[in-house]
C-alpha cells in the first residue's frame, strides 16, 4: 500500500479490480496537518484517464509489476522508446512517462515497468545528475538564508529552482522524487 | 433524495478555530437554508468553551440543541440510527469515526460527502476546489470544499445580515455600553486595539511599537490566553497612557461587536480573519504557523490578493508590518512597520471598509456549499 503522497508517475494501484497507472500527481498542504494530492491516472485497461483529488494519506492498492533495467534510447511520436541489455525494445506513451519526460535524455538508465509483458511505464533513479543550459548569473550579497534561482536543465530544458552558487555549465543532482535541487556536482 | 439533513464533524485540535468555523457554519446553514444541522464533536469541555449553552456533559436520550443545531459528542456515534444524513461533512481533513464510515459504506444512497478544507487565497486552490476523490473502502466519492477568496473558490462565511449588522452598529451608540459591560473603560480620545494572536508573536516588540509611536492613548484589548499571558507581568511604567485589558471570553456575535467597536485589529486563525474582514477596520493578521513554513506561502497569497487595489507606498508597509508581526523577518523591524503603517493611516482605513465592502459582493461560502450541493445531488455524479 501506498499513499497518495507517495505515488509516483508510474505507479500502478489497483481499485474495484481496475488497474490504474498514475499520470501525474500534485501535492499541496491545505492546513495545519492537512494536505490534498490531485492524481491523475489511466486505465491500463480502458485507457480511461481520471483526474481526482483526495487527502494525502489515503491508501491505494500498488501492485508490484516487474521491471527491466533499460536506457532510453529514441522518440517515436508518440512513443518512447527504450531498450535492455539483450536490445529487445519497449514502447512507452507520453502520457504515461510521467516526470521522467522533465529529465529524459538520450543513454539515460531507468526502469520499465512491464504488466503481463507491455511496458506500461518508466520510473527514474532516486537521484540523477543534469546539467545546467542556462540560469542568471548570482547577485553578489545573496548569502542570508537559503537563496535559489531558477536554472534551465540542458536537453529537456526542464527548469528547476538551484542554489544560487550554480553557474551555466555546472552539473547539478536532483531528486527525482520531488524534483528537488540536492546540491552541485564537483567535478 | 431531499436535502434536509447535513451531519457536520469536527476535531477540536488546539484552539478554537475549527469548532468556530464548524459552529458559525452550522448556525448558517440552520437558520438561513432551514437545515437540519447535527454537529458531531470530538471534545466537549472545549466545545462548551464557545457555545456556552452545552450542558456539562452531553445526554444520550437527550441531545443537546442550541440555536436550532443539535450538538452530540463523537463517542455518541452509533447509538443513533443514521450518522451520515442527506449531507456529511468532514471538518479540516479529520478521519471520520469508524462507525459513521461503515454506515457510509452500508448505504446505497450515498450522501453528498463533503471535506470542507482550509482557507486559502493560493492559486492552486482553484484546481483542487470542488474536485472529488473515490474511496473504495466505503464506494463512496468524497468532494474537496476550499474556502477562498478566487473566484473559483468557496468563499468565506458571512450571514446574510452581517454587512447590515455592522453597519447599523457603527451608529446605533451602544458600543460604549457595551465594552462598559465587559469591563473595558476606554479613556476619551483612546486609539481602541483588539489582540489575538499566537504564543510566538512578538509581543514584547509589538508594544514597545506602538507605545513608543503615537499621539493619543492608547487602549488595548487582549483576548485569549496567549496573548493575555505574554502581558501578565508587563510593566506598563514606561509607557504612560496605555492601558491594557484582559477580554473574557465571548460568544461570536459578542466578538463581531467587539471588533466593530476597536479601531485597529490584530486576528489570528482564518475565522477571525474572515471576521476582521467584515468588520471593515484596519487588521493585521497572524497566521496558524505550520511545518516547514508552509505558512509563508499562504500569508503572501492572502496579501497579494487582499492589497491588490492598495496604493503602493501602503501596500508595502501593510506587507512589511504582516512580515514583523509573523516572524517572517526580525521582531526589530516591527517599530519601523508600525511607523509606515501610522503615516498612512488615513487611508488603511478607507482601504479597509473599501476591501470589506468588495468581497461582501462575492458569494459566501454558505450559499457556495449549498448551490454546490443541490447542484450534485440532482445529478447522478455522486453515486459514482
Amino acid at each position: 500500500m501506498k499513499t497518495a503522497q507517495e505515488l509516483r508517475g508510474g505507479n500502478v494501484f489497483t481499485q474495484d479490480g481496475e488497474l490504474f497507472v498514475v499520470v501525474k500527481g500534485e501535492f499541496s498542504k491545505s492546513g495545519r496537518n492537512s494536505s490534498v494530492v490531485k492524481l491523475k491516472y489511466k486505465s491500463l485497461l480502458g485507457g480511461r484517464v481520471k483526474e481526482e483529488v483526495h487527502k494525502a494519506d489515503v491508501k491505494f492498492d500498488v501492485v508490484l509489476l516487474d521491471r527491466k533495467p533499460c536506457i532510453y534510447s529514441y522518440f517515436a511520436d508518440p512513443m518512447y522508446v527504450f531498450m535492455d541489455e539483450e536490445y529487445n525494445q519497449f514502447e512507452v506513451g507520453a502520457d504515461t512517462m510521467g516526470d521522467a519526460l522533465l529529465y529524459l535524455e538520450e543513454g539515460m538508465e531507468c526502469e520499465v515497468v512491464l504488466y503481463e509483458g507491455q511496458a506500461i511505464s518508466v520510473e527514474m533513479p532516486n537521484s540523477i545528475i543534469r546539467e545546467i543550459e542556462y540560469t542568471e548569473p548570482s547577485v553578489r550579497g545573496d548569502t542570508v538564508g537559503k537563496v535559489t534561482k531558477l536554472a534551465r536543465l540542458k536537453g529537456s530544458g526542464h527548469e528547476i529552482q538551484v542554489s544560487a552558487l550554480c553557474q551555466i555549465g555546472d552539473k547539478i543532482e536532483i531528486d527525482t522524487r520531488d524534483g528537488e535541487f540536492k546540491r552541485r556536482v564537483i567535478a | 433524495m431531499t436535502l434536509q439533513i447535513v451531519h457536520l464533524y469536527c476535531t477540536i485540535v488546539d484552539n478554537y478555530g475549527d469548532i468556530g468555523v464548524c459552529w458559525r457554519l452550522a448556525r448558517q446553514l440552520a437558520h438561513e437554508y432551514g437545515l437540519t444541522v447535527h454537529v458531531w464533536v470530538d471534545h466537549w469541555v472545549a466545545a462548551q468553551h464557545l457555545i456556552r449553552e452545552l450542558p456539562d456533559a452531553p445526554n444520550p436520550e437527550n441531545p443537546s440543541r442550541v440555536n436550532g443545531v443539535v450538538i452530540r459528542p463523537w463517542s455518541q456515534v452509533g447509538a443513533v440510527q443514521d450518522c451520515t444524513g442527506d449531507v456529511l461533512i468532514e471538518g479540516f481533513g479529520l478521519t471520520l469515526p469508524d462507525t459513521t464510515l461503515a454506515q457510509l459504506a452500508a448505504r446505497e444512497q450515498k450522501p453528498v460527502w463533503l471535506n470542507l478544507e482550509y482557507f486559502s487565497a493560493e492559486d492552486w486552490v482553484e484546481r483542487f476546489h470542488l474536485q472529488s476523490g473515490y474511496d473504495p473502502a466505503t464506494r463512496a466519492r468524497r468532494w474537496f470544499f476550499f474556502p477562498g477568496v478566487h473566484t473559483h473558490t468557496g468563499g468565506l462565511l458571512r450571514e446574510h445580515d452581517l454587512i447590515a449588522q455592522r453597519d447599523a452598529w457603527a451608529s446605533s451608540g451602544q458600543a460604549a455600553p457595551f465594552l462598559s459591560q465587559l469591563g473595558l473603560g476606554v479613556p476619551a480620545g483612546a486609539l481602541k486595539l483588539s489582540c489575538f494572536a499566537y504564543a510566538h508573536a512578538p509581543y514584547a516588540a509589538w508594544l514597545d511599537a506602538l507605545a513608543t509611536q503615537r499621539d493619543r492613548p492608547l487602549s488595548i484589548w487582549l483576548a485569549g490566553s496567549y496573548s493575555q499571558n505574554a502581558f501578565a507581568q508587563a510593566d506598563l511604567a514606561a509607557y504612560s497612557g496605555v492601558s491594557l485589558h484582559n477580554l473574557p471570553f465571548v460568544s461570536q456575535p459578542d466578538f463581531d461587536r467587539l471588533l466593530w467597536s476597536a479601531d485597529v485589529l490584530w486576528v489570528r486563525g482564518e475565522d477571525s480573519l474572515a471576521r476582521a474582514l467584515w468588520s471593515g477596520k484596519p487588521f493585521v493578521w497572524h497566521i496558524y504557523p505550520q511545518a516547514e513554513e508552509a505558512h509563508h506561502a499562504k500569508l503572501a497569497a492572502w496579501l497579494a490578493d487582499y492589497t491588490r487595489p492598495f496604493p503602493k507606498p501602503l501596500q508595502d508597509a501593510y506587507i512589511a508590518l504582516h512580515q514583523a508581526w509573523n516572524g517572517i523577518t526580525p521582531a526589530s523591524t516591527l517599530a519601523g512597520a508600525w511607523a509606515a503603517m501610522l503615516a498612512h493611516w488615513a487611508a488603511w482605513q478607507t482601504h479597509s471598509q473599501l476591501r470589506s465592502n468588495q468581497y461582501a459582493q462575492m458569494p459566501d461560502l454558505a450559499s457556495r456549499l449549498t448551490s454546490f450541493i443541490r447542484t450534485l445531488n440532482s445529478s447522478t455524479q455522486t453515486y459514482t
